[in-house]
């Protein structure tokens, strides 16, 4: 049997040690903001759309299960009554949008080898003449299609990497989907959103003449026939303005560089006659939510935002612009850790 | 073996070498001396070890724990040839001088390294100090429990030259690992010591100095083994405790320390510092300059956050890479230091957490600027003048005759623009214009350029109009967003970082804003969090 002190001396090394690491483990351990967004207490049923929808669809997403079932592997379109279907020929690794009616989709199909569009009303497909290209996708900012308010006109832009492997954005193209002809617009210019008048795109510029600034942004609305139907010129920190329905008003975010980041202060609305502003609107939020991007705009007094809290909690809201105020539009999406990472596409969200 | 050592052994501890007793000796001695090389040769690499970590400090103490060391391990290996019967010996082994010195070092040093304990149930003890006060605790129990061996070993019967030599022997262990266990422990002591004021700090350094001198003293004496009177006094360990209570209580209720009270980690390792970086495992910001990196473990690193994470907190350098403002973990004060002269000046008062200004410094680190979402303060560190600046919101830039500032979206009601100041350092602004608040800029080291920095162009513009004076094409590496302005470098050129769309190398560039040609900076390392650029190198000497 050992010596009673070599037991002693081995505890009072044991004693001393956890004694010197003990303010390492008093560190307090990584805190997890939000591990996974609320689910509800069962996974929703998905059915396959085979024929009409009965109201407009809200939005739809791609799921993020992994099995090889149909309802994991293509589009899911909820609708406002919180039904959900997969649509048969739009694959998750494809490209969709629906119209601001929620009443028609558009998607590269595999086995169109192109576009198609979706009536959802009626339930009937019918290929576009866009070819389906490959692209390096929308992380790397490449433009999604974009359907028109109304759902007749669809926005499509290819990309290409260039020599030195950076992404080009192809001319925009905007197809008539009613008539099937297709208008090549200049290139050049960045492509904002869709407006009763036609689409708004921006081409910023360096400018020397604009004390305190070093770009100008140039605002256009062509069209779906490719004419310019109004142009307007802001100060570069605007370039990422939104047209109203009726063009006579861009909104943007108010942001501010700090030394962490950009915080954005409120939505500033510019009057597209003379290019000043007109007044800035700050949101009525919580604590600590902001902003985050401008989508849309509902109607010429209502935008559709993406809010974000300081951990990426991304939600959905509609901003009054009289008053400020938000109402969240309701979205759930199983397993999707963030809103902002899933990017659900958005239809008629009234 | 040296016959010198021999010698030396004999003088001092008046013994004679006899053909009974030559070979018992030599041997102690050979054996002895490879365990102490051995020791000391380890304490020495140690040392190295620590030097090509950026610490410049060369200290015997570790070469002399070394040394100890293999002392202690040498007599562990003599106990085994010794007879197992124990019984105290009646006599001197060590000087009873030497004995007063090392139970009165031992008696501090242990009071020293209870008190740390003691205060770790008080207060935040870190994992250093409570290393050093185990450690200490180590070495008096070590050198206590050999020496009371060495006492109680018996003698084995033989002549009396070889009873002689054997108790010589002794007496050269005992003497040796008393002085040096007296000097070992109070310098092992030291580093569990918490911050003292300056009266503190002579105190210490005079003990751990003044006691091993005198030990020093009494081991080059001769001495001889002496009988003496059994029993002994209690003092050491009714001092210790009595020691260890003073000085717990002391720690307890002493104030945060005083600015110049303590010097700075390290500080003087560094003559100018390039940038400073979070070390996120350590929790620590971390200073880096020409030759390497230090640990800033006075500067706080995280501020707590609103509920949701922690944020980093606030460090800032000047341009020349000689002055930084911190987070005092102790007093949670804004703290401007000079790292060359290692003085510090507190800029505020203790700080809650979220009311803890972002600093910012001029280039020659004479103008500080303390920003909080109520305003801004400017403070003259020559003068002590504290200037408030209202309607300023964020600090662009210090230079040598006044800042660049912007006022924030309520200058202009209405509009996403803000105002572009530009003020002397009495506070009194010289011009006002509008401004692009999202543009990312940094102001040259004269106050008299801005650069701008967009996705595709570095811009150079006049602070007090506005206007753009020059313009030329980024020439970088493909990336996805605007590169950032970190800082000017001495030659007009701007660091920039970019974002490599993850790829690993090369996130920090010097930029010439005239051609708008770029070279890497290699020797910044890429994965650096929450980067502060102090003195920017020129790309030559990186």
């Amino acid at each position: 049997m050992r010596s009673p002190w070599l037991y002693a001396v081995v505890a009072l090394t044991i004693l001393a040690a956890a004694w010197v690491v003990a303010p390492l483990r008093a560190e307090p351990s990584p805190r997890f903001v939000r591990p996974w967004a609320e689910q509800p207490a069962s996974a929703p049923t998905v059915r396959q759309l085979t024929g009409p929808v009965p109201v407009p669809i809200r939005y739809a997403y791609v799921p993020s299960c992994q099995d090889n079932t149909g309802a994991c592997r293509h589009w899911i379109l909820v609708s406002a009554r919180g039904e959900r279907w997969w649509l048969p020929g739009a694959a998750d690794s494809d490209s969709l949008t629906l119209s601001a009616d929620g009443l028609r989709v558009a998607y590269s199909s595999d086995a169109a080898r192109g576009f198609v569009i979706r009536d959802l009303k009626t339930g009937t497909t019918r290929p576009l003449p866009v070819k389906r290209e490959a692209s390096i996708g929308e992380f790397f900012g490449v433009r999604p299609p974009l359907l028109s308010p109304d759902g007749r006109y669809l926005l499509v832009q290819h990309d290409h990497l260039d020599k030195n492997e950076e992404v080009v954005s192809e001319r925009p193209l905007i197809v008539d989907t009613d008539r099937g002809t297709v208008t090549r617009l200049p290139g050049g210019e960045t492509v904002i959103g869709w407006t009763a008048a036609g689409l708004a795109l921006v081409r910023e510029r360096s400018t020397n003449s604009l004390p305190g600034h070093v770009s100008t942004a140039s605002f256009v609305i062509r069209s779906p026939g490719g004419k310019v139907v109004r142009r307007t010129v802001v100060p570069g920190n605007r370039s990422r303005s939104w047209f109203s329905p009726s063009g006579h008003t861009l909104a943007s975010l108010a942001r501010e560089a700090t030394p962490d980041d950009l915080v954005t202060t409120g939505v500033v609305l510019v009057g597209t006659s003379k290019g000043h502003p007109t007044r800035t609107v700050t949101p009525r939020q919580p604590v600590g939510r902001r902003i985050a991007e401008i989508l849309r705009w509902e109607d010429e007094n209502t935008l559709v935002v993406r809010t974000a809290e300081a951990g990426n909690d991304s939600a959905y809201h509609l901003l009054d612009l009289q008053d400020g105020t938000t109402r969240p539009i309701e979205i759930s999406i199983p397993d999707s850790a963030d809103l902002w990472e899933t990017a659900p596409v958005l239809g008629s969200v009234r | 073996m040296d016959r010198t050592v021999a010698e030396r052994f004999a003088r001092r501890q008046r013994v004679d070498f006899t053909i009974f007793n030559g070979d018992r000796i030599l041997l102690y001695l050979q054996v002895r001396r490879r365990y102490r090389w051995l020791g000391t040769a380890t304490g020495l690499v140690c040392c190295v070890a620590t030097l090509t970590q950026g610490a410049i400090v060369i200290s015997a103490y570790l070469p002399l724990a070394g040394w100890l060391l293999g002392s202690i391990v040498a007599e562990i290996g003599f106990a085994q040839s010794r007879p197992r019967v124990r019984r105290r010996l009646n006599v001197r082994l060590a000087p009873p001088r030497l004995t007063s010195l090392w139970r009165l070092g031992a008696s501090i040093s242990v009071a020293v390294a209870l008190s740390a304990v003691a205060r770790s149930y008080g207060t935040e003890v870190g994992v250093r100090e409570r290393l050093y006060a185990v450690l200490t605790l180590g070495v008096v129990l070590a050198v206590h429990l050999i020496v009371r061996d060495l006492h109680r070993r018996a003698l084995v019967a033989g002549p009396a030259d070889l009873m002689g030599a054997e108790l010589a022997i002794r007496s050269g262990s005992v003497r040796s690992l008393l002085a040096t266990g007296t000097t070992v422990a109070l310098g092992t002591a030291l580093g569990s010591l918490p911050d003292l004021p300056d009266l503190g700090q002579l105190a210490a350094a005079l003990i751990a100095l003044g006691l091993p001198l005198l030990v020093l003293g009494t081991v080059t004496d001769t001495w001889q083994v002496t009988y003496a009177l059994s029993g002994r006094l209690a003092w050491p360990a009714l001092t210790a405790t009595l020691l260890a209570a003073a000085l717990t209580a002391t720690s307890l209720v002493w104030e945060p320390r005083e600015a110049g009270g303590t010097p700075l980690d390290n500080w003087y390792a560094l003559p100018h510092a390039r940038f400073a970086d979070l070390e996120q495992r350590a929790g620590k910001w971390r200073l880096w300059g020409p030759e390497g990196g230090i640990q800033v473990g006075q500067a706080r690193a995280y501020l707590s956050g609103d509920g949701t994470a922690a944020r980093p907190a606030p460090l800032a350098l000047s341009g020349d890479g000689r002055h930084v403002v911190y987070l005092d973990r102790a007093s949670r004060r804004l703290v401007l230091a000079h790292l060359l002269s290692r003085r510090e000046r507190h800029l505020t008062g203790p700080l809650a957490d979220e009311a803890v200004p972002e600093p910012a410094l001029s280039h020659d680190g004479r103008h500080v600027s303390l920003t909080t979402a109520t305003g801004v303060e400017l403070i003259d560190t020559s003068t002590g003048a504290r200037t408030p600046l209202p309607g300023i919101r964020r600090v662009l830039g210090l230079g040598p005759d006044g800042g660049v500032a912007t006022t924030g979206p309520a200058a202009l009601p209405g509009s996403p623009d803000t105002e572009l100041v530009t003020f002397d350092h009495s506070g009194k602004v010289r011009t006002r214009v509008p401004f692009d608040p999202t543009l990312r800029v940094r102001l040259s080291p004269d106050g008299r350029t801005l650069a701008v920095v967009t996705p595709d162009e570095v811009v150079t513009m006049d602070p007090g109009t506005g206007e753009v004076r020059g313009r030329a094409r980024l020439r970088l590496p493909a990336h996805p967003d605007a590169p950032e302005p970190l800082g000017w470098n001495e030659e007009g050129h701007v660091l920039v970082r970019i974002d490599l769309y993850g790829q690993a190398k090369g996130a920090y560039h010097l930029v010439d804003p005239a051609t708008g040609k770029s070279r890497p900076l290699k020797d910044i390392p890429d994965d650096l969090r929450n980067p502060v650029f102090g003195k920017v190198p020129s790309g030559e000497d990186s």
